[in-house]
């Protein structure tokens, strides 16, 4: 009697043991599963290098080379009335800062008007015709960091970059003899 | 009765088996997807580290960088005066030379200030392309044969396709 009572015992502890033994072996299929879930789920499947070059290099290359445009519109006058080709910074820029306000004579002129007006109207013009066909939103100023005084000379926004992912040139400095430095910089976001 | 209980006790494992297999196989077939979505992560990342080597090599071209004597070539500036004859040399050495640096891409530099002007320096198309890449740059376009000075910088772009 005792002999079937201990056989009885036996099987039950076996069966409870495979029991355990498929408890254990779903519980590691759920938590595998879990792991690859959170694995697709963490990893950020964009490709940020080429992001990173195309965007960051765009906003500096931009900048870059829209400061160094050489003006050639025929209608670019000095004070003296002579016809001039004019560098966009060390030219253009350098004369708005100091000629700034507007309301000031500027020592160079395009199609008649201040240098920093027409600088505003012509690197708009510039951006539009490039990053603006891209379909990317833009923020380009150019600020006049005098003694004390920060000026906005250029200020140009295509869309705002408000909570938005962006890219920055980093700022271009340009000194402006005796009266400050002017810094540019450009914003570009998606 | 012993016959019932077996028969019973069969039908038990199979069911456990049937589960054990149905969950593997969801396992599996996950696994299958992940992996598919994986591949087309990593083909695009490929695509774009191809774009940015290409758009590199194009931008430090010495047929086309703007160079002066021994000093440092200029960072992101075309001559015009080689670009005017470059491209009909990289399309005549396409085949035997441009394609080992360039491989299935389209190079082209669009001038935006003072002229409005478009050069295709190289253009090698994948027969079965699936995806196109493309890459944007500014660049400058020095002009020495303007004879102006200071030293003529037009404003322009040079785009690179590559495809997949």
């Amino acid at each position: 009697m005792i002999e079937i009572i201990k056989k009885l015992n036996q099987k039950k502890s076996r069966k409870g043991q495979m029991e355990i033994i498929g408890l254990v072996v779903i519980v590691i299929l759920i938590t595998l599963g879990l792991l690859f879930l959170t694995q697709f789920a963490l990893k950020d499947g964009s490709d940020y290098n080429k992001k990173v070059f195309t965007q960051k290099g765009l906003a500096k290359s931009t900048a870059n080379s829209l400061m160094k445009i050489t003006i050639t519109e025929p209608d670019c006058l000095s004070q003296e009335g002579s016809t001039v080709n004019l560098r966009l910074d060390r030219d253009l820029l350098r004369d708005c800062a100091m000629h700034y306000p507007t309301s000031l004579d500027s020592r160079y002129y395009c199609q008649q008007q201040h240098s920093c007006d027409f600088l505003e109207a012509f690197i708009s013009e510039m951006l539009e015709q490039t990053l603006g066909t891209w379909g990317k939103r833009y923020e380009f100023t150019a600020q006049l960091n005098g003694y004390g005084q920060i000026d906005t000379l250029i200020s140009i926004n295509a869309g705002t970059c408000n909570n938005r992912e962006k890219d920055s040139s980093g700022k271009i400095p340009l000194r402006a003899e005796e009266i400050g430095l002017v810094e540019s910089e450009l914003i570009i976001c998606d | 009765m012993k016959d019932k209980k077996g028969q019973i006790r069969m039908v038990e494992t199979i069911a456990v088996l049937f589960i054990f297999f149905l969950l593997l196989g969801i396992g599996i077939l996950f696994y299958f997807q992940y992996q598919k979505g994986q591949m087309a992560v990593k083909e695009t990342e490929l695509l774009g580290a191809r774009a940015v080597d290409t758009t590199l090599r194009a931008l430090f071209l010495p047929e086309l960088i703007c160079s002066k004597g021994e000093t440092e070539p200029e960072g992101n500036c075309v001559d015009l005066m080689k670009l005017r004859y470059a491209n009909g040399t990289m399309m005549k050495h396409l085949n035997d030379y441009y394609y080992n640096l360039f491989g299935y891409a389209k190079i082209t530099i669009i001038e935006v200030y003072p002229l409005t002007k478009e050069w295709t320096l190289y253009d090698k198309e994948k027969p079965d392309w699936t995806a196109k890449e493309p890459t944007f740059q500014m660049i400058n376009l020095r002009d020495e044969l303007q004879g102006i000075s200071p030293t003529n910088y037009g404003y322009g772009y040079i785009v690179v396709e590559v495809y997949s």
